[in-house]
Formats: C-alpha cells, structure tokens, sequence
C-alpha cells in the first residue's frame, strides 16, 4: 500500500470515477428516458433508434390533465393517502408510546406480522366483504386496505422514536404537577418529532404508491394513479408519450417526499433494527 | 401490606389501565383490518367458494391445499418464486453493499450521488414495471436500441417472449427498484462503524480487501441479517412488478405464488382456491418473521 503509492493512488481514483459513473448510469437512465419521452411526438417515441435530439413539446401533458380526468385520479389518491396516513397517526402514536413504554413486546410481534403477510391474503376477503355490502368503489373501501400498510408501519417505527425518550424527562414533569396527557404532549411529542414526520411520509408514500388494493377494489369513481398509469398500457395503441406524462406526475411527489426523509428511511423500514 | 406498597400497587393497576386504554383504539383497527381478512381467509380456504356459484359454499376440509399439493404448476409457481427470490436478493445484496461502500468513501458530492441512487426506490412499482416494459420492447425498446448500437446484437429481440429471460429481465427491474433501499441500510450501517479499528488495521499492514473480509464484513452482520430477511419476505410475495411487465407469461414462465393466487381468486373466481394459496404464502412468510424476530432480539443490532 505503501509502496509505489503515487501510481497505486491514480489507480485507484480512476477506478473510483469508473464506478460512480457506473453507479450513477441506471437511475439517471431511466428517469432521462421517461422525462424525455414525456416531452416528445409520438413519432419522436415510435423511431426505432431512440432520438436524442429533438423539438419538445408539451402536448403529452395537456392531454393526460385535460383529455384522461388524471387530476380527479389524483384527488382521489391525495384523499386516500392523507386519510390512511391521519388515522395511523391518531391511533398508531398512543399505541406506539404505550408499547414502548409498558414494553409489551408481544404486542409489536403481533405488528410485525401483520406487515409481512402477502397483500393477496388482506385482499381476498376484504374483496368479498365489500362487494356483498356494495362499497366496491368507495373511499372507504380503499382508505380501510390502506390501513392495513399504514398503521402497523407506523406503530413500528414510532416504537423506537418512543424507546429513545429517557423516561425520566416525563417523570420529572409528572413530578412537577403535570398530568400525563399534559407530559406527553408537551415534552414527549417534540422530542419525537422527526419519527411522527418520518412515518407520515412514509404512510402517505406506501398508500399513494399502492396497487393491488386499489386495482380490485376501486372503480371509476375511486380509481388511484397507479392504476390509470397502469390502464395506459391496457389499450391496443399505447399512448406512450401520454403515459410518461402520468408517470413523471405521479413520480415526483414520491420522490419530493422520498428526498425529505432519506434519512428516516432507514429506520423505518427496517423498523428501528438499523438507524440511520 | 403496608400503605406503601398498597400505593404502589394502585399505581400500578393505573398504569396498566392507562397503558391499555392507549392501545385499545388501535389493537381494534387492527383486528378489524388485519385480523378479519387472516381468520376469513382460512375459512374460505377450508370451503369450496366460488363466484360462479354463490349460494353453494361446501366444506372440503384440506382438499384446496391437498389439490395444490398434487398440482405441478403449483410446485413450478414455487420454484419460480424461490428462483427470483434467492437471485433478486443476493444480487441486490452484493450491489447495495458495494455501492454503499463507495458513499462511504464519503467522495466530494458524496450527499448528491446518495439522493441519486435513492431516486429508483421512490418509484411506484407500477411505473417502473412500465418503464422496464418499454426499455425491453421489442420494436422500439431502447434495450434493442443500445445492444445493436454497441453491434451486440444484428437484429431486434423480443426480449419477452422468452420465459427463461423474461423472469430474469423482471429480476433486473426489481433489483433496479430495490438495490437503493439496500444501499441506504447498509450505508447507515457503515456509517456507524468506528474509524479507530480501520486505523488500526492500516498499522497492522492489513490491506483494504483483508480490512472489508476481516472487519467490515463482521461488522455489518446485524444490518445484513436484516436487510436479507426484509427484503426475502418481500421478493417471496412479489406481484406488482410481475403483473406489469410480463402477466405471468409468457408460457407462465414469470409465474410466481403470488400471481397463482391472484389469478385463482379473481380470473378463475375459485375464492376458495386463492385463499387457500394465500394462505400458503402467508405460512412461509411467517416461519420467515419468526426467524427475524428472532434475529432481532438475540443479536446485539447496531
């Protein structure tokens, strides 16, 4: 290592370079490909070489705004996700705090599993129970699947957020004529700020990013933005320059959000085991 | 008893109280949203449900499970899944560390190309299932553009309607969706590792492969623990991405558990049938979150 390390180093730095550049291609290509493809002609899309050079346009857009109803689509996946990821806060945050604090591990197992059967398994019955009460197509239908994601998700990440908090700190204000309702909010809760932000974003991440749920147990009033991005691709002539466009604008607020809590991410979904 | 300790114990009786009355609302929700579909699909499974005929629902004991255990395109469903699992996990494996190696290194822009690599992961899987979809097109994919570019290939491939490559181009966009996620554990993971035992294995002449084989590696144990069974659970129940980029096919060759038990509940209408695949699934799944929980609780997680 030592020796010859002027050479060795050089060596070293372009072999560095080569694989960040290596690193860096496959994301970048992919979103390069669909952002362009957004913004050309049909004809621009269809060319067998790919074009790199070319007039764009913002047509595609237009279309899928005014032609394809994508902003109701939209409403209706910010309304499903905002509600999924409100009532995970609301009962997920006291559960969350007394696990942590009564240490009832038992419970969180329970959690846990909930998290990692397959969504198929929720789906089925839930499928039967709706469709026999005629709610196929309604918010309510899908902000319950929904749930099923975002509240065990959320309990488990604040489990550990609620962990970190020295019992002491709400002891010492007990102590001092607070009520326990009164310690919670006011020392407890900001102190674990960054996991309630954490675990609405990631909530309303999985919930706007869901497919399966959505694709049964919507309809046309209900339907989300996976599933009419996936519908572009059903029809005989893809409209691919109009599916770019709902892709890039389903995209970006998971990515916005996604670059928010990159760091809580990490703890998150690995439900506390790594923190980042 | 002393009035100490009768204090004591009511305090106690009310702390237990107040610990289960900020439990109750959610342990409602979740037996009512998780609970009922788990109990209601083993007894559809236990019973011959179908929508083709509604008002007939026999019970046939285990002769759902029984069916798929004599049914080759079950046993092939399985293969197929255990295929994409063990592949799709080891590779996402191999490169998240080594490009969480490479953020650690901790190069000028070190934060730019972390928000980068992270961007794959924050796609629906919908739109990534798309996208791949398209970059394998057999008329105007650009996978075809870029091979005969490079003078790899002299004509266009329908890269699709092979089964064989067809599962393993899906295994490509799911380790192009996923691997950020594995970087991103690993390199907090990394992150957390003290500097003074490199320092000194530099001393000791260790060179940086014996310093990755001999400490890194050890190291990161916990954090791989982890992210392997996270991650197997997920790729054992995969559907999303299989549903979009091939349906299954072609031949069935992209067939997996999840997609069987998909396609017999709501294709077929054999509610009875998918639950009781459903069920199978879940099963393995689970013996896997006994495993992590283990994991998690024996080992001492950084």
């Amino acid at each position: 290592m030592v020796v010859g390390s002027k050479k060795h180093k050089i060596c070293r730095n372009i072999f560095i370079t080569l694989g960040v550049i290596i690193v860096l291609i496959p994301p970048l290509f992919v979103f390069w490909w669909m952002f362009t493809s957004a913004l050309k002609t049909p004809v621009d899309i269809l060319s067998p070489v790919p074009k790199l050079i070319f007039t764009p346009t913002w047509d595609n857009f237009k279309e899928v705004l005014q032609q394809e109803n994508f902003l109701r689509y939209m409403w209706n996946s910010l309304v499903i996700a905002t509600f999924a990821t409100a009532i995970a806060l609301v009962l997920g945050l006291p559960a969350a705090y007394s696990i942590a604090k009564y240490r009832q591990q038992k419970l969180a197992l329970g959690i846990l599993v909930a998290r990692m059967i397959p969504f198929v398994s929720y789906l089925l019955p839930w499928f039967i129970f709706f469709r026999k009460l005629n709610l196929i197509d309604t918010y309510l239908a899908l902000i319950t699947t929904h749930l099923i994601i975002t509240l065990p998700m959320t309990i488990w990440l604040m489990i550990g957020y609620f962990e970190d908090v020295p019992d002491d700190l709400e002891e010492a204000a007990m102590v001092d004529g607070c009520s326990r309702v009164r310690s919670f909010l006011t020392i407890t809760l900001p102190l674990v700020r960054n996991g309630v932000v954490a675990s609405a974003i990631l909530s309303f991440i999985f919930s706007w990013n869901q497919f399966l749920f959505s694709l049964i147990l919507s309809g046309p009033r209900t339907k989300t933005v996976p599933v009419a991005v996936f519908n572009f691709i059903s029809f005989e002539q893809i409209n691919w320059g109009g599916l770019s466009a709902a892709a890039t604008l389903i995209v970006l607020p998971a990515l916005i959000l996604t670059l928010i809590i990159q760091k809580q991410i990490v703890r998150g979904l690995t439900m506390g085991a790594v923190k980042g | 008893m002393s009035y100490l300790t009768r204090v004591y114990q009511k305090i106690e009786a009310k702390e237990n109280l107040v610990a289960w009355v900020l439990i109750l609302p959610a342990a409602l929700i979740m037996v009512a949203v998780v609970g009922y579909p788990i109990v209601s699909n083993i007894w559809l499974s236990l019973h011959d449900v179908s929508l083709m005929n509604p008002f007939e629902r026999p019970f046939v004991g285990l002769a759902n499970y029984l069916d798929f255990f004599a049914d080759p395109t079950f046993w092939a469903s399985v293969g197929r899944t255990a295929y994409f699992t063990v592949v799709s996990v080891s590779l996402e494996l191999i490169l998240g560390i080594a490009i969480a190696m490479l953020i650690n290194m901790k190069l000028k822009g070190w934060k730019f190309l972390r928000a980068v690599i992270i961007i794959p992961w924050a796609v629906p899987t919908v739109v990534n299932g798309i996208m791949w979809k398209w970059i394998y097109n057999a008329d105007y994919g650009a996978l075809n553009g870029l091979l005969q570019s490079l003078g790899l290939i002299d004509k266009y491939q329908a890269w699709l309607a092979d089964p064989w490559t067809a599962m393993n181009l899906v295994i490509l966009a799911d380790i192009w969706h996923v691997t950020p996620l594995v970087v991103l554990i690993i390199s907090a993971a990394l992150a957390a590792l003290p500097d003074s035992l490199y320092e000194a294995a530099v001393i000791d002449g260790a060179t940086s492969w014996q310093s990755f084989w001999r400490i890194t590696l050890p190291l990161l144990r916990p954090a791989i623990l982890v992210t392997l069974v996270l991650r197997t659970v997920e790729a054992f129940r995969v559907f999303d991405i299989i549903y979009v980029i091939t349906g299954g096919g072609p031949a069935n060759g992209t067939q997996v558990i999840s997609y069987l038990a998909y396609l017999e509940s709501f294709s077929y209408l054999n509610l009875g049938r998918g639950a009781a695949l459903s069920f199978i699934v879940s099963a393995f799944i689970l013996v896997l979150a006994i495993v992590y929980y283990k994991v998690l609780y024996t080992e001492d997680v950084a």
